[in-house]
């Protein structure tokens, strides 16, 4: 399984992360590519480590759009977090959603902070490493 | 993050997992249900013990079928696997998968006896039940 930087985008670490349970100390304040879809679970995971970003593999949104649920947690933790299309990336492979993810969603925090709907992974970390830091910088 | 026994049927006990990453040695030969989708990456955490059967989230199937990829993978490890639609069952929660409904299966679980279509719980109370194998 997958976890390790993959690039520094003005002074953060982009991490691949195929499972974010694989989360631990050194990625606070990172940005985190993940594999894993973007329930609930993820988002608990997400929060015990919080980074600048994180983004999830919407699982094709499901049942009660389970596969976006984390949003509500990251955001109210202040968290910014998207989503890619499960049809544009791999569920489970952190750098197909690198290479080719397409954010399909995104919280509060990161809508606010530029990032838009169509765009690609790699312009949407660009939009986020450019921002301001946070309180859990 | 839940992780416990739900129900035993026979000699069997289905064990509720909302994350893989949660597997334990301990649960060889038993029944694993999952909140996780079926990715490849679930399948490497579900192979690390021999499990008589698991069955995931199928995540909307999705590119390349990445949300069942681990199907095959375990069938390769000698383990009977399954996933439920995404649509029966909220992602993320492994109770949701034991109320799911199946959506695809390798050939060790067709083998045993579960069949598309039909809501999990009641194909492993049939399939590990008295008499089912």
């Amino acid at each position: 399984m997958r976890n390790e930087v993959c690039a520094e985008i003005a002074g953060r670490r982009v991490v691949l992360m195929d499972s974010i349970s694989l989360i631990g100390e050194a990625d606070v304040g990172s940005i985190i590519i993940c594999g894993s879809h973007g329930g609930t679970i993820s988002g608990a995971f997400a929060a015990s480590q919080p980074p600048r970003f994180v983004i999830f593999n919407d699982a094709g949104g499901g049942k009660s759009g389970a596969g976006r649920a984390a949003f509500a947690l990251l955001d109210a933790k202040g968290i910014a977090c998207a989503t890619v299309s499960h049809e544009s990336a791999r569920i489970g492979d952190a750098e197909d959603v690198w290479l080719n993810g397409v954010i399909s969603a995104a919280g509060d925090a990161a809508k606010t902070a530029g990032v838009r709907i169509g765009a690609s992974v790699r312009a949407a970390v660009e939009t986020l490493a450019g921002e301001a830091p946070t309180k859990h910088d | 993050m839940f992780r416990g026994v739900v129900e035993t049927v026979g000699d069997t006990s289905v064990v509720v997992v909302d994350t893989i990453a949660h597997v334990r040695a301990e649960d060889a030969g038993q029944v694993v249900m999952t909140g996780s989708h079926g990715g490849l990456s679930s399948g490497e955490y579900a192979g690390r013990a021999h499990l008589a059967a698991v069955f995931f989230n199928d995540a909307g199937i999705g590119k390349e079928n990445a949300g069942v990829a681990a199907l095959d993978y375990l069938s390769g490890l000698g383990i009977a696997a399954g996933a439920v639609s995404h649509e029966s069952a909220e992602i993320g929660l492994g109770h949701e998968t034991w109320g799911g409904v199946i959506s695809a299966l390798n050939p060790l679980a067709e083998s045993a006896g579960f069949v598309r279509g039909e809501p999990v719980q009641g194909a492993v109370r049939r399939v590990f039940g008295k008499g089912g194998r």
